[in-house]
């Protein structure tokens, strides 16, 4: 499923004194398979722009192309967006908070059972969803209001991979989590990326930015700033980056005569294993 | 000198256990102490038992010489500020000045000195040009500036941030993590409590405090701390960045010690060519 934003702007409060641009004539491509990171500051549009790759927003101008999808700035021409959001799962900032259901099992089962599916078809694909996320089975009939904030996080997930999306858009999946947390929802992007699963990352954390992300694009301003790789952005943004520290020791090495190939270092012993060449 | 002292204190909101398990510790005055532990370790009960926010169920805290009772309250809470998490539940004022005058009202400073001492402390949190500004068109960053001056203002003795960087984006936790340096550097009698889940941060302050399940862990230097394996496994602590290259390091024979920023490591791993 690849994706196309052709020219795509939007403002929110239209017409009033505070009308404000949000995003600014954006263009964008994603091929199939890709992990892509989407970073920039608070309020540069990341997050207006995710919402429009499963038309929760709806551009003012220009169009988003997602196979034979296409949704334009007019509602009515825009058909089967229900279909659309099967195959591209939002995942939001703190999902969490969105968990109801008196049992962990029939919280994930929710999804499909609202696109269609039987009791018994749902349940089955929440338990494949659940076992992705390494929920153990015996808290399927749990609540899940009894886990931990990491577990909570994890149930969330499961929620959008049983409608198995072929394209996963998370925003900020790893805020106010613990390291062991964070891992966790880390690997499991990784894991669902190497099993063909197109991944886009909306984050603050050039560390895994740097770790995970083959393509990155800053936004600022409501445009797209820069596109191409980690560190290439990570040289150009010198100054004013917060960058990984990891990259940030590979590169004060290299300014000391050292050769280490900044693309290909993604853990310290990797670093490491340069520095003893 | 002790600014605060803890003896044998516990905590408990329910029958079922303890928040805070017969807790003695004693913290230095002018020292820069991170408060480690992951959630539901007492951190944030140990913060609230020291002002008073919480009332004290069985030992003793004695804060700046006097012992915490009823009392003392008042005269604790002069001396003690708490930054807190979330920038939206702490800005009280309608505009920045106001809400830095808000302390001094309530510590009746004279209106004559007021305008000087919220000037100079704006100023100290790169605020000043942000006087007349209401909380709407703030950042996060900026209002949790605003907090701090609101407390620097009162010239405490100690000051808490109560994990107040982590709903900050990055570039509001650096604009934090400079206020704290320079009021290293500028404060030298002012401790610092930080209670984080940033090992980062932690790792660069004078001592650690760690706890797991309200119990105490551990009291050290942040390397000593983190050096231990067990220690930060039990805890589900992750280790700082630089004892981890430090660690690599040493697995291929070089050693290149505590680095205590990456300027230092690259020193020492250039030495050691």
């Amino acid at each position: 499923m690849p994706i196309k934003v052709n020219n795509v702007s939007h403002s929110y409060y239209k017409k009033t004194p505070n009308e404000v641009l949000a995003l600014n004539d954006v263009s964008l491509n994603i091929e199939d398979g890709s992990f892509v990171a989407l970073v920039g500051e608070t309020g540069s549009g990341k997050s207006t722009l995710v919402q429009h790759l499963n038309a929760l927003l709806l551009p003012d101008s220009g169009t988003v192309e997602v196979n034979e999808y296409v949704v334009t700035p007019n509602k009515r021409k825009n058909k089967k967006l229900h279909d659309l959001r099967k195959h591209i799962g939002l995942i939001f900032q703190f999902p969490e908070y969105q968990l109801f259901e008196e049992s962990i099992i029939k919280d994930v089962a929710f999804g499909p059972r609202n696109f269609g599916a039987s009791e018994e078809e749902a349940r089955q694909k929440a338990k494949e969803a659940l076992s992705l996320v390494k929920i153990d089975e015996s808290y399927f009939e749990r609540t899940p209001f009894e886990l931990s904030g990491g577990e909570r996080r994890r149930v969330a997930i499961a929620g959008i991979l049983a409608l198995d999306p072929d394209v996963l858009v998370l925003d900020e999946p790893t805020a106010g989590l613990d390291y062991q947390g964070s891992k966790d929802v880390m690997d499991l992007v990784k894991n669902l990326n190497e099993k063909g699963k197109t991944i886009i990352l909306v984050t603050h954390d050039m560390d895994i930015v740097y770790r995970y992300a083959s393509r990155v694009c800053f936004l600022k301003g409501g445009k797209i700033d820069f596109d191409g790789t980690p560190v290439e952005l990570f040289k150009r943004n010198e100054k004013t980056l917060d960058l990984p520290y990891l990259f940030d020791l590979a590169s004060k090495l290299n300014e000391r005569g050292y050769n280490i190939p900044l693309d290909k270092i993604h853990t310290i012993s990797d670093l490491v294993s340069y520095i003893r060449k | 000198m002790k600014t605060i002292i803890f003896k044998n204190v516990s905590y408990s909101y329910s029958k079922e256990g303890f928040a805070i398990k017969n807790l003695s510790l004693e913290l230095e005055e002018g020292s820069y102490i991170a408060l480690v532990g992951h959630n539901g370790s007492g951190k944030s009960t140990l913060a609230k038992l020291i002002i008073g926010l919480l009332p004290l169920q069985s030992g003793e805290i004695i804060v700046n010489g006097l012992k915490l009772e009823k009392a003392n309250y008042s005269k604790i809470r002069s001396q003690v500020g708490i930054v807190f998490q979330n920038p939206d539940n702490q800005f009280i004022g309608s505009t920045v000045e106001d809400d830095i005058a808000f302390g001094l009202e309530n510590r009746q400073v004279p209106q004559e000195d007021m305008r000087g001492i919220i000037d100079e402390f704006a100023r100290k949190v790169g605020m000043i040009d942000y006087l007349k500004k209401e909380p709407t068109n703030l950042s996060g960053g900026q209002k949790q500036r605003v907090a701090i001056a609101g407390i620097l203002a009162l010239q405490p003795k100690v000051i808490i941030f109560d994990e107040a960087t982590s709903m900050l984006d990055p570039r509001g936790r650096n604009e934090i993590s400079k206020i704290i340096k320079e009021m290293r550097k500028n404060m030298p009698d002012l401790t610092i409590i930080s209670i984080t889940h940033d090992v980062e941060e932690a790792y660069q302050a004078d001592k650690v405090v760690l706890l797991n399940k309200g119990e105490l862990r551990a009291y050290d230097k942040p390397s000593v701390i983190f050096s231990n394996e067990e220690l930060i496994k039990e805890c589900n602590l992750m280790k700082p960045f630089l004892l981890n290259v430090r660690d690599e390091c040493l697995k291929v024979g070089l050693d290149i010690g505590d680095a205590s920023s990456i300027e230092e490591a690259v020193e020492k791993i250039c030495q050691s060519k």
